[in-house]
């Protein structure tokens, strides 16, 4: 034994160091425990992503989310200009302590996109006396305490809100995933005939006829 | 036109024309068609020109993108959200660019290590070395400043952390930190600045590097994976650069790009972090400022140091030391697996590197701190410890003084 760590220390060594690592990285804490930022894991849920699911979100949130919310980067039909907040900035600290965040990009703004949304406007929950912001106990929301009070929502307004969100922060993201498909089958195609092409040469030039 | 009835080997009058007045094919004869390059290349050798791939990418999308954003900052996070929504493709030019930041680091980062690895650092490829990492600090460049053109709350406290550092120098440090923000804080004059600073000096540098990078490897020609020179007359040893190697970059290009559209088209916020959907605010700082995953390593550096201009210092030799590399290490043994000590430092490096991206993403706090410190100490052990590694296994490898660079 003595003799076989003489001869092989290294490797030896490389390999404890490598477990050491893996031991070490699987045990600390992840990020989201940390004391501040403790939130749970978005549920993993379907976002819905037919037109009428978005249509219904998007109805909820152009009328009842703008009332504080606004969406600087979307036009109202109506009038062609942004959605703006009905509260001003100075009533928003004075009733919340803080400025509604704008919800053209809140999708792809925070961690877990849709999935967060969603988790979040459901995950309001009994505040055992923990917080002292105005929406309450939140368990999704990093830090546990929330300034937005809870909307009401039903589970299905609730998946319709953040698909219609998902779809705010990312207006083009069906051509996106088309453009992506053929893109993929282009490419796979354009590869493997390339790669035959390589091997062809390959042949020629290690058995010169 | 050529009839069917003309050798093959004749070219047209408008190639003769051509010919006549610019030396293409002696250029083609010296670069591609005749260029001698050994037939032992594995596919690690392929990361060169899939680089020089991705910064063309990034030049043409570059392009496309300079032509619709604003660079102001009262503007600048609109003009992003206005080329991501309104633009025609323009989603599709700026994920393409996004991504292919991540990409071009990534292949740019193989390529080094394929040059730790296999030798590309000793004679006769020295300058090619430092040619080398010249390219990768512009790249370094590229993505500092680029980051902090969308103007979100990530680009502006990243670069207002980054700028910070060079408080730490002595006597000068504040006057510094002003001079080249433009400002007491990061505003308007920095995101100018950064934006000249990308989309002018940034291709400029690029393009000129490239090219005496590659007269440098034209000069002393590719080296290869059994680290012994190669005869390059031979024709068992080597063959020409095309078709044989154009026909394997062209396919492992493709290859790669598979990959790469698939984040572009299926994940493109995958790399980014989401407070940077959020406009730069300069009075919210984020809970946890982060750089983009390709500078992880070195930023962990900088914060496993206590004393602010200590860590800067060894945030700068974190890379600077890359320079000095040929001369820490005295082996003339070129490919790593030959060398009994020096193959499990580089293992051990390369994990070591991975450890301090790792623990870069967390706050430096407890255990974590001491990860990043154990990791910042193997990190300058490695290279500090490689003089007197190389006198030990010269010994063991038989080099002796009068060994010249010819050997394997």
């Amino acid at each position: 034994m003595v003799n076989w760590i003489q001869r092989n220390w290294f490797p030896a060594l490389t390999v404890l160091t490598v477990a050491v690592v893996v031991a070490v990285t699987q045990s600390l804490p992840t990020l989201a425990e940390f004391p501040g930022s403790e939130a749970r894991e978005p549920r993993e849920v379907t976002i819905p992503s037919d037109r009428q699911s978005i249509d219904s979100g998007q109805r909820i949130v152009t009328t009842s989310c703008v009332s504080c919310h606004s969406l600087r980067y979307l036009r109202n039909p109506a009038t062609q200009k942004p959605y703006a907040a009905a509260l001003t900035k100075a009533q928003a600290q004075a009733s919340f302590g803080k400025e509604p965040p704008d919800l053209s990009t809140i999708a792809r703004a925070r961690r877990g996109g849709a999935h967060y949304l969603y988790s979040m406007l459901t995950g309001y929950a009994a505040d055992p006396g923990t917080c002292t912001s105005s929406g309450g106990r939140n368990d999704y929301f990093p830090g546990g305490c929330i300034a937005m009070p809870n909307p009401q929502l039903t589970n299905e307004q609730a998946l319709d809100v953040a698909a219609f969100l998902d779809r705010a922060a990312e207006p083009h993201k069906t051509s996106r995933i088309r453009t992506g498909i053929a893109v993929m089958i282009f490419m796979l195609l354009l590869t493997l005939l390339s790669y035959v092409v390589y091997r062809r040469v390959k042949r020629r030039i290690l058995i010169p006829s | 036109m050529n009839g069917p009835d003309k050798a093959p080997s004749e070219h047209g009058r408008f190639y003769n024309w051509l010919d006549r007045g610019l030396p293409v094919s002696e250029f083609m004869e010296r670069h591609i068609t005749g260029y001698p390059t050994p037939r032992s290349l594995n596919y690690l050798w392929n990361f060169g020109s899939l680089a020089g791939f991705f910064i063309v990418l990034q030049i043409i999308t570059g392009f496309f993108l300079m032509s619709q954003y604003r660079g102001d900052a009262t503007t600048a996070f609109a003009s992003m959200q206005r080329i991501m929504r309104d633009v025609d493709w323009g989603w599709m030019i700026r994920d393409l660019h996004a991504v292919g930041a991540s990409f071009a680091f990534a292949v740019i980062y193989a390529h080094t290590i394929r040059g730790l690895w296999y030798g590309s650092y000793k004679e006769p490829r020295r300058l090619l070395w430092h040619i080398g990492l010249l390219l990768l600090i512009t790249t370094m460049v590229a993505g500092f400043t680029g980051y902090l053109l969308p103007w979100g709350q990530m680009s502006y406290w990243a670069a207002q952390v980054i700028t910070d550092l060079f408080s730490a120098v002595p006597l000068i440090g504040t006057a510094l930190v002003e001079w080249i923000r433009g400002g007491f804080v990061v505003g308007n004059p920095t995101l100018a600045r950064m934006f000249a600073i990308h989309a002018m000096l940034v291709p400029v540098l690029f393009l000129i590097l490239i090219v005496v990078h590659l007269s440098a490897l034209h000069r002393v020609g590719s080296g290869n994976p059994t680290g012994i020179e190669v005869d390059k007359k031979s024709g068992r040893e080597v063959t020409p650069f095309h078709p044989l190697h154009t026909a394997k970059d062209a396919w492992f290009t493709f290859f790669i790009f598979i990959f790469f559209f698939a984040f572009v088209f299926f994940a493109p916020d995958f790399f980014s972090n989401p407070d940077n959907y959020t406009e730069a605010n300069p009075l919210v700082t984020p809970s946890e400022i982060v750089p983009e995953w390709y500078f992880l390593p070195f930023f962990a550096i900088l914060r496993a140091i206590p004393n602010k201009l200590l860590g800067v210092i060894a945030f700068a030799s974190s890379i600077g030391i890359y320079f000095f590399l040929p001369l820490l290490d005295r082996v003339k043994t070129r490919r790593a697996l030959r060398r009994p000590i020096f193959k499990w430092m580089l293992l051990g490096l390369m994990v070591d590197l991975y450890l301090l991206g790792w623990v870069a993403a967390y706050p430096p706090l407890g255990p974590y701190l001491l990860v990043s410190r154990i990791a910042t100490f193997y990190y300058f052990a490695f290279f500090l410890s490689l003089p007197l590694v190389s006198r030990i296994e010269r010994r063991m490898l038989g080099e002796t003084a009068s060994d010249g660079g010819g050997a394997t």
